[in-house]
């Protein structure tokens, strides 16, 4: 029996990563750049994917291989596609227990090597941290910086009050 | 970076020709610079003017590679040429192909080479944009010419600003520029000469002609910054117009206009009328630059207190007295006096001011103490050793934020763009978060704010039990996105006749309607269907309360036209549509609920016409009369043609109290081989209708046994097993099956399957403890299933 086609990545800081072709192919970006240029031995450079996460995100493909491609048009307000897209497996949120770092690292991987199964994972994943926090909490959370004037605040929550609803 | 240059130098290499990485903000005026070696991108502040040796190319690159730009300022770039081809192979980019800059706060187009100009205007999209301005009078093109071409690139995106827009500002200038601000977003418009009187009264209907709305009645901010207006130009304005918010500053100071705007500052006997001025002023901003001794500002806001309470003005007629806020500030440079915080001054402010807010340089001040807190000065200073105009207005626009330590890492998140920011947001929605949850997120940050109230994907799933605030601020913030609309009486938080009437406005942009009223009044619900069109809708589901069918005479939709195309799935609980005219096809679903106004003929024409659909649900609909033909017995010879509608996608078919003679005749003229839920109901409650149905049961089999054809498993619920009563009737049922011919894939007498695999017995009497299984019937059954399993209450059982 032959060996299954493989093909080598390269990482943006030269690390080389030789994996199975179907694996690689998670990546609509990879896919495509197989399809232009054909199959060669010359490795294909992800210049904006580091080793370390570039490894994680080909766990995640080795361990999706078989998985059925997304459809690109599926639609969203489709019942089944709505329970889809508020799940997340059990492998992958085991996956996706990384420090918040890597967690951003991979989403922006992700974007770029076009894995939609895996951005939705990163993406609910940082939705689920969001749910239920106050703006203080999320900012704490993400150490993102209030750059709001004291009156700019006051007055985004004046606008945001509904006491008056009825 | 600033760079201000000597013109005629050979060209500048920066950085000993290193790429220039990290550089957010760069301004240049007049420098011949080397842009090649700089491999510029991701800027946020681009400043460039007079300098020849940038080609428009080299402009657009950098814009593209740019997409968090917040200033693009433009302005005289000799070298920046596009041929007209260039501009003119596609004159309106699709909104897909455009630049999305979702920062820009700023643009400043001035004095461009014009296809250049016009393709900019065409090419860039910017939603959140404040400030901007163009001013062209190159090549002979003034701007007069251009700007309606600019403005016919901008008429959509003002047509969705202006929707909500609470606030509007004009400035006036007899001498160079008009502009106007709708909805947070400036336009400076610059006429290349001096505009005569009648140039200058056209311009009020030319901007409500353009912008589709009526200036005149606008709530208007005045701002005679920067200009020398005219006093008889003036008061042609505020006559005209609604102004309740006032700033005076800079240069019409330094020109002969101050005693003329105010004259009872400095003549309190002037001969105009004093009370021409702005009787509705709530907010008046005033530049201190104006006169070293301020008291007779003091003096202006003393004044109006003095008068009677009859009178809207004050005593001399300056203020009026509905005025709210008073903002004092310093904005320019020039003829600055010295003390400008003088503490006496701010405290008589203050006090004559009795309750009237009053701001310095932005910030509200109490007391003086708070005036002279250190951040406040730090504004003014800032500003003070700056000499340049746009950087002014940066360095201003800057420090009203508090500091932030700019070596500081950006954290991660930060680093995800927008477009991946709204996804994340898209499944917090999914997860159950409101919409007022979403609006919360805006109080994170600056970055979060835009990209929150950017995203128009995120706003368009609207429920009624999110309030009436965030009703109009999503349908606002939706744009043109889909809607999707929710109104449940029983939790609404926004009264019926409000929010029908908002989303009424926006009927053409509905995709699904869902609305459940407790009481018999739909009125309010149906108004905008029953009037307008909505080629979008996709989903509509109408329900009023028992009764309401009887209220009023039958409803008729799109004003009688047919639905559109797009809607696939109806639902109507007790509302008479009149559903002929509605000419519905192609159904996904269809449901229909004490609707007394449907006939037979309706709904087998919708049926008729929907032959990819997959629920039918009719219910309690006693208008199904007359008709129908009398139903057509079954033939195992007729195969699929004795069945005119062929429904392959049917998955749910629920009849529930329709009349016999219609419920036979539906059955006997459909086939549905992939049916998975099938219910006949009736109530049985006279014995003439018990007989009628029980008699239609004898039609139904034949049709059912060509539904079952497919089905691989069978359940018979035994009541009378122990008595071993009609037990013999489905042993024979699943014994015929093996007695017909090779070439049909159904038994003999029909009704089941040769392909069945599974037969499941139940008993289904009410005795408690249930009574043992006669073993001679299951013996029975085992045989005729013939390799077929069979199981009682749940266990599989075999012949041992």
């Amino acid at each position: 029996m032959s060996a299954a086609p493989q093909v080598t990545l390269e990482s943006s800081d030269g690390e080389k990563f030789k994996v199975d072709k179907e694996v690689a192919e998670r990546s609509v970006l990879i896919k495509n750049m197989i399809e232009d240029v054909g199959e060669s031995d010359n490795p294909i450079p992800l210049p904006n994917v580091n080793a370390s996460v570039l490894k994680k995100v080909l766990e995640y493909c080795e361990h999706h291989r078989g998985d059925p491609l997304p459809a690109a048009d599926a639609d969203p307000s489709n019942d089944d596609n709505r329970k889809r897209a508020t799940e997340i497996s059990d492998w992958d949120q085991k996956f996706i227990q990384v420090d918040q770092e890597m967690l951003f690292e991979i989403i922006l991987a992700a974007n770029y090597m076009d894995i939609k199964p895996l951005l939705d994972v990163g993406c609910k994943t940082v939705a689920n941290m969001i749910k239920g926090k106050t703006p203080e909490e999320i900012r704490k959370l993400f150490n993102i910086v209030n750059d709001f004037t004291p009156e700019e605040e006051a007055q985004i929550k004046k606008e945001n009050e509904w006491a008056e609803d009825r | 970076m600033d760079y201000d240059g000597p013109a005629g130098q050979d060209e500048v290499v920066l950085f000993g020709g290193a790429p220039a990485a990290g550089l957010k903000h760069i301004k240049l005026v007049n420098v011949p610079i080397n842009w090649a070696s700089l491999h510029l991108s991701g800027l946020k502040l681009l400043h460039l003017e007079q300098i020849a040796s940038v080609s428009a190319m080299e402009v657009i690159a950098l814009v593209t590679q740019s997409l968090n730009l917040e200033i693009l300022h433009l302005d005289s770039l000799g070298g920046a040429v596009l041929s007209t081809e260039q501009t003119t192979n596609e004159p309106n980019p699709s909104p897909d192909s455009r630049i999305q800059l979702t920062f820009l706060i700023r643009l400043t187009l001035r004095d461009l080479h014009l296809p250049f100009l016009k393709f900019l205007l065409s090419a860039i999209i910017s939603p959140q944009l404040r400030f901007l301005t163009i001013d062209n009078e190159v090549d002979g093109q003034p701007t007069a010419q251009v700007l309606p071409l600019g403005l016919q690139h901008l008429r959509p995106i003002l047509q969705s600003i202006t929707s909500g827009a609470q606030t509007y500002e004009v400035t006036l200038s007899t001498w160079g520029f008009y502009a106007i601000c709708i909805g947070g977003l400036d336009i400076t418009i610059a006429f290349p000469t001096r505009v005569s009187m009648d140039h200058f009264q056209e311009t009020l209907p030319w901007l409500s002609s353009i912008l589709n709305i009526e200036v005149a009645g606008l709530p208007l901010h005045l701002d005679v910054d920067d200009c020398y207006p005219e006093l008889s130009y003036l008061e042609w304005f505020t006559h005209r117009t609604n102004v309740t918010k006032f700033t005076i500053s800079r240069d019409c100071w330094l020109g002969p206009g101050p005693e003329r705007i105010f004259p009872s500052l400095s003549q309190p006997t002037s001969s105009i009328s004093p009370t021409w001025l702005l009787p509705k002023l709530e907010v008046i901003t005033i530049d201190l630059i104006w006169k070293e001794n301020n008291s007779d500002i003091v003096d202006m806001i003393k004044k109006r207190q003095s008068h009677g309470r009859e009178s809207t003005v004050g005593l001399d007629g300056t203020l009026p007295k509905g005025l709210r806020e008073i903002w004092l500030v310093h904005g320019s440079e020039r003829n600055a006096p010295q003390s400008l915080t003088d503490e006496k001054f701010l405290s008589e402010v203050v006090r004559v001011a009795e309750g009237v807010d009053v701001y310095w340089e932005g910030k509200r001040i109490s007391d003086v103490n708070q005036a002279q807190q250190n951040d406040t000065k730090a504004v003014v200073e800032t500003v003070d050793v700056t000499r340049e105009e746009t950087r002014v207005i940066m360095i201003t626009w800057i420090s009203e934020r508090p500091t932030v330590d700019t070596n500081a890492r950006e954290p991660p998140m930060h680093r995800l763009p927008p477009e991946i920011l709204v996804e994340v947001l898209r499944h917090y929605l999914q997860l159950g978060m409101r919409l007022r949850d979403l609006d919360q997120l805006t109080l994170v940050c600056r970055r979060w704010k835009v990209i929150v109230e950017s995203a128009a994907v995120l706003w368009g799933t609207i429920n009624a039990a999110e309030g009436h605030s965030i009703v109009r601020k999503a349908l606002h913030a939706a744009k043109d996105t889909p809607l999707d609309l929710t109104f449940h009486e029983y939790n609404s938080r926004i009264g019926r006749k409000t929010f029908f009437e908002a989303i009424g406005e926006r009927v053409r942009h509905w995709r699904s309607l869902t609305v459940i009223l407790k009481s018999v009044h739909w009125d309010f619900a149906l108004a905008a269907l029953e009037k307008g069109t909505a080629p979008n809708l996709e989903m509509i589901h109408l329900s009023a309360q028992y009764g309401a069918e009887m209220k009023r005479n039958t409803v008729t939709l799109f004003g009688g036209n047919p639905a559109p195309s797009q809607l696939k799935e109806v639902s109507l609980v007790h509302i008479p549509i009149n559903l002929a005219s509605l000419q519905l096809g192609g159904l996904r679903s269809i449901s229909l609920w004490r609707t007394p106004s449907v006939s037979s003929a309706d709904v087998l024409n919708v049926i008729r016409s929907s032959p990819t659909i997959e629920s039918i649900r009719l219910r309690h609909l006693e208008s199904l009369t007359g008709g129908a033909p009398p139903p057509q017995p079954f033939s195992d010879r007729d195969g699929l043609s004795s069945f005119p509608i062929h429904l392959g996608s049917l998955l749910h078919l629920l009849l529930e109290a329709i009349p016999v003679p219609f419920l036979n005749h539906l059955l006997s003229h459909i086939s549905a081989p992939r049916l998975q839920t099938f219910k006949v109901g009736r109530e049985l409650e006279a014995q003439s209708t018990a007989e009628q149905f029980l008699a239609s049961l004898h039609h139904q089999i034949p049709t059912l046994a060509r539904l079952t054809t497919g089905a691989q498993v069978f359940k018979v619920i035994v009541i009378n097993l122990v008595l071993n009563e009609g037990n013999s009737e489905t042993v024979e049922t699943i014994e015929k099956r093996y007695s017909a011919s090779q070439m049909s894939s159904v038994g003999l007498d029909g009704p089941l399957s040769k392909r069945l695999k599974e037969i499941w017995l139940t008993y289904g009497g009410q005795d408690d403890p249930k009574p043992p299984p006669n073993e001679g019937f299951l013996l029975e059954v085992i045989r005729a299933a013939g390799g077929a399993d069979v199981s009682w209450a749940g266990k599989k059982i075999q012949s041992k």
